[in-house]
């Protein structure tokens, strides 16, 4: 039985996105990339977050959604590759992803 | 007097038994095949159905509640409700007005491993096997308690939620359970790099899967319909 983590936050894990240019087919964005658990403990099935820039600097970044990633735990030092699609937004420019952190009182997760 | 033009509205045009081009309109257009995923979520909380679906879009964070198998000609199968039935997605979906349906191509792990029409049809045939088996309403409380649910669970009570082989034991479904299983045992693909954890495979898993990718989105707001693909405008 892996030791899971009782608590995490959003930079539990180190994650690499492919490329920082945001890949467009036609009416969609895909991003894709790696996370590695940084921690000591295992983590149980992550979600992750991520937050849409755009090029109009006057646009305020925008949340996306919560994703999951298909491995349901994490090892300490393992990775996890993730891909993500979306809606596309003539004026999207780049990402910016975390992890969701877990939840201090006990609740729903996150 | 000048006539307003009629709205579009969604067609499919058969390229063969196996393919479609769903269309809407002369400038969008995608490919569709027997077996794809589709992935559906309802803005309108109109039923008992979608009141569930709101629930599980909410414990699991995802957009889609509902995970089906597309056959063809609009057909297709999916665990909804009571059961699994066989329905029409013009009937079922595209009479509504704010619903969003999104059709996901499954692949192997291998990328060189190409699914050819024998692989999809059996993913159809293993779907089509389960018409009429109870819906299994049990995995919509699963989600609650998955490791990604609530926290702070004591381990009898997850292990409680989470002790079902849905990949072998085919007396019940789930939707997304469905969608797994015909593609596991039709041709291997997985949807999660463990597909025989007990873990209950939610709707998310899918359409968050590195093993599929988007085909297009057809999008009805207020009764209008979209398209969204993914080629470039003709």
């Amino acid at each position: 039985m892996p030791h899971f983590c009782d608590e995490w936050g959003p930079d539990a894990c180190e994650i690499e996105i492919d490329s920082q240019k945001l890949d467009v087919l036609g009416d969609f964005f895909v991003v894709r990339g790696r996370v590695v658990n940084r921690l000591a403990c295992t983590l149980p099935h992550l979600q992750l977050r991520m937050v849409m820039h755009y090029k109009d600097h006057d646009h305020p970044p925008m949340r996306q959604g919560i994703y999951h990633i298909t491995d349901r735990a994490l090892e300490p030092g393992e990775s996890c590759p993730f891909k993500i699609e979306g809606e596309y937004d003539d004026g999207m420019h780049h990402v910016e992803i975390d992890v969701w952190p877990s939840d201090p009182t006990g609740g729903l997760h996150p | 007097m000048r006539m307003a033009p009629l709205p579009e509205t969604p067609a499919l045009s058969e390229l063969d038994e196996w393919r479609e081009i769903l269309f809407l309109g002369p400038l969008k257009w995608a490919e569709v095949h027997r077996g794809d995923v589709v992935l559906v979520t309802d803005e309108n909380v109109d039923d008992i159905a979608e009141v569930m679906g709101a629930v599980v879009t909410l414990v699991t964070h995802s957009f889609y509640y509902h995970a089906l198998v597309y056959d063809h000609a609009w057909r297709f199968i999916h665990a909804y409700a009571t059961q699994v039935f066989a329905d029409n997605i013009w009937d079922f979906y595209l009479k509504k007005t704010n619903v969003t349906l999104t059709w996901l191509r499954p692949r192997h792990a291998d990328p060189e491993r190409i699914i050819g029409r024998e692989e999809t049809a059996a993913v159809v045939e293993f779907a089509r096997k389960q018409i009429g088996k109870p819906y299994d309403l049990w995995a919509n409380l699963a989600f609650l308690f998955r490791a990604d649910g609530v926290s702070r669970v004591p381990d009898w009570l997850r292990t409680l939620f989470q002790n079902r082989n849905w990949l072998d034991d085919h007396g019940k479904w789930h939707c997304s359970e469905l969608v797994g299983a015909a593609w596991w045992r039709a041709c291997k693909v997985r949807f999660t790099d463990d597909m025989k954890s007990k873990t209950f495979l939610s709707p998310a898993d899918i359409s968050d899967s590195i093993y599929g990718d988007v085909v297009c989105s057809l999008k009805i707001r207020n009764g209008e319909y979209q398209l969204l693909t993914k080629q470039k405008d003709v």
